[in-house]
């Protein structure tokens, strides 16, 4: 039963999708940012590949997974005809196979032992807490508990042979994760996970059905209609999106141009001069209202960019779709056009080294304005 | 009728009371000379299950008298939460800053009603002396109900296999719970255990190639089938959520043997303490379940 | 109102919020140029708790009068007003306050007053303006809806002559609590029964851990050395109350987290029970109602009692009700200062209690006013019961059927009789089993013991004439 990867790999053409990865916990991490709806588009290029849900036709959240995150990922077209050439950087217009499937049930498949990061319930091996786990630099100490259990025992048991040099795992060897390693033959064929802690331990075979992709919801974001740009630290957004009274309805982002230099050196206040901040949050719940105002300071909003006063309103419960993929983003963008279409995007600081030129993954979230807003 | 002992080992009761109260809220407790029995066996438990334990007087008491007409033996129906608040406030793992010097046990009747009865010495942190005392309501049990009390029925298991560690089993059947209703557990005479499930979306097989298996079971084979592939897997399907409950036992188990009747049930027996000592043993039944494939 | 907090002051203040909120969920702010004052009252109004900040707890501080008001007199330029006291909670315990806030402002602007060019004021309603202050400028600015207090609940003064103190850590008087199991569900709010003795005290459940069916499986009781208690001073041993736990957990909490003792004083057994907490910045003051136990301290009448509180109705309890004492009564916005002083200060000197009655300004008002005083009118000790409680001219109609048919079952007659009638017919008598015992014979399990069994410890307890003699005491009257 556990060898349905590896016998239809060699019977059959070689699969559309192969993949693996020593530690799933940034693969898990980033699937889980866009976990809000249990159906899921996969859509796989040879660059890597793109999740995406959607909700009530308003929501949009995209989670773009480089190939390089994996210790091996190969990517063999299912319509040979298809150009390979490509260089347009839409993913979506290359060459690709898609497919949808349950997204709920691949995280949990990828938790089976509870040493995938969860999120959700705490798991009783102990490795698993309660909390969400922040990924770390390759070079940093862990704080995962487990003994050691060294990289490559994992990576033969797994089969696993990547290109890359053994050396770069050494400063995870601590870390006791689940590696993985994935297979998609092609379309009418299941996902199949092979799953393993160490040599020693279980493995587990999981396959997932797949189903056949349908249109998903586009909401383009053209970037000369953009009257709002915010770059902050993502502990910002998320810290305002927790304190809010849940019972919100709606959330609303304003944003003031910033006042004209003076000096050669700008106001750093929360309130411009006339008493309008920079940056507010506002948001009316059943016992009373609040705003959050940041000034812009540096250390707060990293880049302003407003071109006209703007006030866009949104639903709570969407925005606050976006606080799993908060959770273990580094940074934030934050757009609006002049329809008041938001476009956030949270940087997902991968694990690897920076040396290693591994691009972070990102998931954006794409999210119309409320009729009434509409200017 | 007369019962009294001490109460040595109070941490490693209140385990097995916690792992049989999430069970079921009321138990059978049967204390005998040598040996107290907890049984749990309500039909209405989740799939079925059922846990017929035996714990060894000497590894939980001492001055352990028991006096009665039945045989010297004294049956009673209580409930386990009770029982387990009881303990927790006598334990020394609980918070409670008390150190507790003598926990004594003992039948009583209090107006009327037979009542266990917990009496608790201990000090404060100030060191001064302080008495607990818990009175559990009990129903004590005819001679003629208790010999009612019959373990359920099964066939030669066709494999024994020593679980690998029910805190590692535990987060994966958590996962798996949500999935399926139901989970196949597969074993064989050569050290393989699989637990899989199967439903519309997702099929998952979770694989351990080098679990033991006792003695017990190979000499058994040995004896009557020399000629059995010690790789045949034998399978039985059983709730999911059973399963689980089982697996609440984490907190007290050490090892734990599983046996397989194929296609008919398995019987976990969950050994309290050291295997060689062997202070007790909790042994949950599980049927199998019957459905279309 | 304007009041600000420093990051230093700001956690105590949390703390008392949550100690707040677990005694009842609306929050009454009552502000005067002096002191700031947060209360609240249990929706039984079985239990108070007062926190009151001077000014100097605060960094800044100031009252001032919204309307035409003569500033000669303090009475009139407090503030009040009423919210959830979660809503407040909510925002200051957030995880990030502590971590980010630097100061935080709190304010009350009054619907329609114009005194301000200020943007908070917007709207006719009155608000509670919560500003927190973060690092690096970040500002956050929450409203909340303020509504007018109706009602000015003020703890009623005990009388001092007899009354009982003591001193306790909360770890110590948390350690005995520890071992009184808690029943499961969100609900659940056991109450214990205190019996203050000469050098021991013992504590007891009282309704006990109840099994799904609503069963009482478990009775615990505990004994220590009154030497326990820091101060132990005890009007007359022994005294016996009884009191719930949900409130009391709460103010050991609190005491816990500001490393404080709890100073208890209590006079009669359903007379209420006060507690301080003394601490650098805050005044405090909770009252718990407390009831009289039925036959105390005889355990056998404990551990057989009601199995729900309904069935506490019985007449018996009526029977020895003094006057009623209540945990809080409703006073008026010039007399509740005074009343809290007063709470505060009657320790030492017994201060006239004048709580004149509020005035009734219009319907509404007095229609509240009139549910206040349906609900302080009975007894104290029962005042987490139904609030409909048989008062003397009231026939026993209130009572379950099954009691009704008990009663009417001992052919007494006394199922027309009022509570007084009653309470006079069992003068002087002692603790009346045998409405428990009627009540309990539907609920309690049938224990099957061989009737042949050994030494005779275990006759059969439940038969038809077991029910007989459960009733015989009444009979034999």
């Amino acid at each position: 039963m556990s060898q349905n990867g590896e016998e239809s790999e060699e019977v059959h053409l070689p699969p559309v999708l192969k993949a693996s990865v020593h530690d799933v916990r940034y693969f898990a991490a980033l699937l889980r940012g866009v976990n809000f709806v249990n159906r899921a588009t996969v859509t796989i290029t040879k660059t890597g590949f793109v999740v995406v849900v959607e909700e009530a036709r308003t929501l949009l959240a995209t989670a773009y997974i480089f190939a390089d995150i994996f210790d091996e990922y190969t990517y063999n077209s299912e319509s040979p005809a298809a150009p390979q050439d490509s260089q347009n950087s839409e993913p979506e217009e290359e060459d690709n196979s898609a497919f949808e499937i349950p997204l709920n049930t691949l995280i949990e498949c990828l938790n089976i032992f509870g040493t995938a990061g969860s999120s959700g319930s705490a798991a009783g091996a102990g490795a698993a807490t309660g909390k969400y786990k922040k990924w770390k630099r390759g070079g940093d100490d862990s704080d995962q508990e487990g003994d050691d259990d060294d990289a490559h025992g994992r990576r033969s048991s797994n089969g696993t042979g990547g290109n890359k040099s053994i050396d770069h795992y050494f400063g995870n060897a601590a870390d006791k994760g689940t590696g993985m390693r994935m297979t998609y033959a092609g379309s009418g064929f299941p996902l199949t996970l092979l799953i393993a802690e160490d040599a020693a331990g279980p493995t587990t075979t999981c396959e997932i059905t797949t189903y056949e992709a349908e249109a998903n919801l586009q909401l383009p974001f053209e970037p000369d209609r953009m009257v709002l740009k915010i770059i902050l630290k993502s502990s910002w957004l998320r810290d305002a999106l927790s304190e809010l009274d849940p019972s919100c309805d709606k959330l609303t982002f304003i944003g003031n141009p910033p006042p004209a230099v003076i000096n050669g050196k700008q106001r750093q206040q929360p309130r411009l001069a006339n008493g309008t901040p920079m940056l507010r949050i506002q948001a009316a719940g059943t016992f009373g209202s609040t705003e959050m105002d940041y000034p812009n300071d540096r250390d707060v909003l990293e880049t302003f960019e407003c071109t006209r006063p703007v006030t866009f309103s949104y639903r709570f419960g969407h925005i606050s779709r976006t606080l799993r993929a908060l959770q273990s983003s580094t940074k934030t963008s934050l757009r609006i056009d002049d329809e008041g279409l938001l476009s956030l995007q949270f940087l997902m600081p991968s694990p690897k080294a920076k040396a290693e030129a591994a691009a972070d993954a990102f998931i954006e979230f794409r999210c119309l304005p409320l009729d009434d807003e509409l200017v | 009728m007369r019962f009294r002992a001490s109460i040595e080992n109070a941490d490693t009761f209140f385990r097995i009371i916690q792992a049989v109260e999430k069970l079921q809220k009321k138990c059978i407790m049967k204390f005998s000379e040598d040996v107290m029995y907890i049984i749990c066996n309500s039909e209405a438990n989740e799939g079925g299950i059922q846990v017929w334990s035996q714990i060894k007087v000497d590894s939980l008491f001492t001055s352990y008298r028991i006096q009665s007409n039945a045989s010297n033996v004294i049956t009673m129906a209580l409930s386990s939460e009770a029982l387990l608040a009881t303990l927790k406030s006598a334990s020394t793992s609980s918070k409670s800053a008390y150190e507790t010097e003598e926990i004594v046990m003992k039948l009583a009747k209090k107006n009327d009603q037979a009542v266990l009865s917990f009496e608790i010495s201990g000090m404060t942190r100030q060191g001064r002396k302080v008495r607990v005392a818990h009175d559990v309501k009990i129903e004590v049990m005819k001679p003629a109900d208790v010999a009612n009390l019959k373990e359920p029925m099964c066939p030669e298991p066709d494999v024994h296999i020593i679980l690998p560690p029910l805190q590692k089993l535990r987060p994966i059947v958590e996962r798996l719970r949500p999935m399926s209703d139901f989970l196949g557990v597969r074993a064989n005479n050569n050290g393989r255990l699989q637990l899989s499930i199967r439903t519309d979306t997702v099929n998952v097989d979770t694989e351990w190639k080098n679990c033991k298996n006792t003695n017990r079971a190979s000499t058994a084979s040995q004896d009557s089938e020399p000629d059995r592939d010690p790789d045949e897997l034998f399978s039985v399907l059983v709730s999911t959520k059973s399963f689980f409950k089982f697996l609440n036992s984490h907190v007290v188990s050490t090892t734990t043997i599983a046996c397989i009747c194929r296609d008919h049930c398995m019987i976990l027996y969950v050994y309290v303490g050291d295997l060689a000592d062997a202070g007790g043993v909790l042994t949950f039944y599980i049927p199998g379940q019957l459905i279309d494939e | 109102m304007q009041a600000t907090l420093d990051a230093s002051a700001l956690k105590p203040f949390t703390r008392a919020l949550a100690c707040l909120s677990r005694y009842g969920e609306d929050l009454a702010i009552y502000a005067t140029p002096d002191s700031i004052s947060l209360s609240t009252t249990n929706s039984s109004k079985s239990a108070y708790s007062r926190f009151k900040y001077g000014r100097q707890f605060f960094s800044k501080y100031s009252v001032t009068s919204s309307g035409g008001s003569h500033p000669d007199e303090e009475e009139e330029v407090a503030v009040s007003g009423q919210l959830l006291t979660k809503s407040l909670l909510s925002i200051l315990r957030h995880r990030t306050v502590e971590k980010s806030v630097e100061r935080c402002e709190l304010s009350i602007v009054n619907g329609g007053a114009q005194d301000t060019a200020d943007e908070d004021q917007d709207g006719l309603e009155s608000k509670l303006i919560v500003r927190l202050h973060c690092k690096h400028g970040v500002v956050k600015t929450h409203r909340l809806l303020l509504l007018t207090l109706t009602s000015f609940l003020a703890p009623g003064v005990p009388d001092a002559a007899n009354e009982s103190h003591l001193t306790v850590g909360p770890r110590a008087i948390r350690d005995m609590i520890e071992h009184f199991p808690v029943p499961k569900g969100v609900r659940s709010d056991p109450q214990l029964i205190w019996n203050f003795g000469e050098s021991e005290v013992e504590v007891k459940s009282f309704e006990s851990s109840l099994d799904s069916k609503g069963r009482m499986q478990l009775s615990t009781e505990l004994s220590i050395s009154a030497e326990e208690f820091d101060l132990y001073d005890v009007y007359s041993t022994p005294t016996t109350i009884a009191f719930h736990l949900r409130e009391f957990n709460a103010t050991i909490a609190f005491a816990e987290s500001m490393s404080l003792a709890l100073e208890i004083r209590f006079t009669d057994p359903a007379a209420p029970l006060f507690i301080d907490v003394e601490g650098d910045n805050a005044d405090t003051l909770f009252v718990i109602s407390t009831s009289q136990v039925p036959g105390a301290p005889m355990p056998s009448q404990v551990s057989t009692n009601t199995k729900k509180r309904e069935r506490e109705e019985t007449p018996r309890d009526f029977a020895r009700i003094k006057k009623p004492m209540k945990a809080v009564q409703a006073t008026d916005a010039a007399s509740f200062a005074q009343a809290d002083r007063s709470a505060r200060s009657q320790s030492t000197s017994r201060t006239a209690a004048s709580m004149p009655p509020p005035p009734v300004p219009d319907r509404s008002f007095r229609s509240q006013h009139e549910t206040f005083e349906a609900q302080m009118t009975p007894v104290a000790s029962r005042v987490r019961e139904p609030l409909f409680l048989p008062t003397s001219s009231q026939p026993l109609s209130q009572l379950s059927a099954a009691d009704e048919q008990v009663i009417r079952g001992t052919g007494l007659g006394i199922e027309d009789m009022n509570a007084e009638e009653l309470a006079m017919m069992l003068e002087g008598e002692g603790e009346e089993v045998a409405f428990d015992t009627g009540s309990q014979v539907s609920t309690r399990p049938k224990v099957e013991t061989e009737s042949d069994a050994d030494d005779m410890e275990f006759e059969p307890t439940q038969s038809s004439e077991d029910q007989a003699r459960g009733f015989q005491p009444l009979f034999e009257d």
